[in-house]
């Protein structure tokens, strides 16, 4: 037999082939194993409950930086029986433009500012407050703090309005979304219209004068709103009054 | 577990059939077999294919049982006084299993030569490598280990 011959004897006979091995084997096999990971449970109530913390926080925080951002721009309504009173408003009038300046003098608590104008109005100081009441009639505040901010026609441009602020270095107390302070003006002019509804119930003697005093930008955008439902308005009835016929 | 389990015993008796060729003593080439199960468990992340696993198993088997050897420092030159272990336990000469007897009747030098060179197709250059040999003493190693079985397979043909 040649080599090549043995060799392809052997080759063929015992290259591939199995042998059982004892079963004691995979035992040793079996010890040596890779120990498999114990899964690790992750509690997930902790961090919710931070979450819930953080968000309560800052919702707090939020409302806080809201509620003390009052620049001076004040809704009042103001019953007009006291003379000395009402001459106020023709003068103040005109300020809206020089309150905005000023939001450093007047940013108070809404509670404060409530009262420093029950009593400025008894003193006649001449102050940046837009309507003076009364101290015998009660009045309804509103915070209209955002006016100020908005420029002509670019309500939906505050956001980079106050991008620019903060580059220029002036100090914004919070964040500020425009769109939800714009719905908070439309409930603040319902809760105006409210308390005119209430006191013409009520048949208060008194006439009761109710003053809004808006920056003229907005003045004009609300102004272009009422001709456009107007307009609209217009448009629907003589629909409806093609459709009948 | 389970999952190890049936890998193994699918595997497993390959593994061992390659490691028997090496090794005289069965448990030497149990030991051998359990050295490269443990390897390919610890390994089995790194490989990729399913296809290339039983040639990775082989490599490494005879990997395993030539670490082994080497260890023991195995006389590769001389042994010129053949062991003539009498009988083979066989009957027929093209059973497997008494081919399998007379190859690990080889002493172990003769035998692990051989294996590399005629069952697992290593080139002389190869050889002396992995066994740290020189090429002339791999040629005349492989040329005894045939010339013993020759003689062996000689006498079984007699019978």
């Amino acid at each position: 037999m040649s080599s090549n011959d043995m060799d392809k004897l052997f080759r063929e006979a015992l290259s591939e082939g199995q042998a059982t091995p004892r079963p004691e084997a995979w035992a040793h096999v079996a010890a040596s194993l890779p120990k498999a990971q114990p899964k690790r449970r992750t509690l997930w109530w902790p961090y919710a409950a931070a979450a819930s913390v953080a968000l309560a926080a800052v919702g707090t925080w939020w409302m806080q930086a809201s509620r003390q951002r009052v620049p001076g721009n004040q809704l009042l309504v103001t019953s007009n029986q006291q003379p000395a009173a009402s001459k106020q408003p023709a003068t103040s009038n005109q300020q809206p433009a020089t309150s905005n300046q000023q939001p450093a003098t007047s940013n108070q608590q809404p509670a404060t500012s409530s009262q420093q104008l029950a009593t400025s109005s008894k003193q006649q100081v001449a102050s940046n407050q837009l309507l003076v009441a009364s101290q015998s009639v009660d009045f309804a505040l509103f915070d209209v703090a955002f006016l100020p901010r908005m420029e002509a026609d670019a309500f939906e441009e505050s956001v980079p309005l106050l991008k620019r602020q903060v580059m220029a270095g002036v100090q914004i107390p919070a964040p500020e979304v425009p769109r939800p302070r714009y719905l908070q003006l439309a409930a603040n002019v319902q809760n105006v219209w409210t308390a005119v509804q209430e006191y013409r119930e009520a048949e208060v003697p008194a006439e009761v004068t109710v003053e809004v005093h808006v920056p003229a930008p907005v003045l004009q955008r609300i102004n272009q709103t009422k001709m456009l439902a107007s307009n609209l308005n217009q448009s629907w009835s003589t629909l409806q009054s093609r459709r009948s016929r | 577990m389970d999952a190890q389990r049936a890998l193994y015993e699918a595997l497993a008796p390959r593994v061992l059939h390659t490691c028997k060729r090496y090794f005289s003593d069965e448990a030497d080439a149990e030991d051998a077999m359990i050295r490269t199960m443990t390897t390919m468990f610890q390994q089995l992340p790194t490989i990729r294919e399913a296809k290339a696993l039983p040639a990775w198993l082989r490599r490494t088997a005879v990997n395993e049982c030539l670490m082994e050897l080497r260890r023991r420092k195995v006389e590769w030159v001389g042994a010129d006084a053949l062991p003539d272990t009498g009988s083979s336990a066989t009957d027929s000469l093209h059973d497997r299993e008494a081919l399998m007897e007379l190859l690990r009747q080889l002493p172990d030098g003769y035998r692990t030569v051989f294996n590399l060179y005629a069952l697992e197709g290593f080139s002389h250059a190869e050889i002396a490598e992995q066994l740290g040999i020189s090429e002339a003493t791999s040629k005349s190693q492989l040329s005894r280990a045939r010339q013993w079985l020759q003689r062996r397979l000689a006498n079984f043909d007699l019978q």
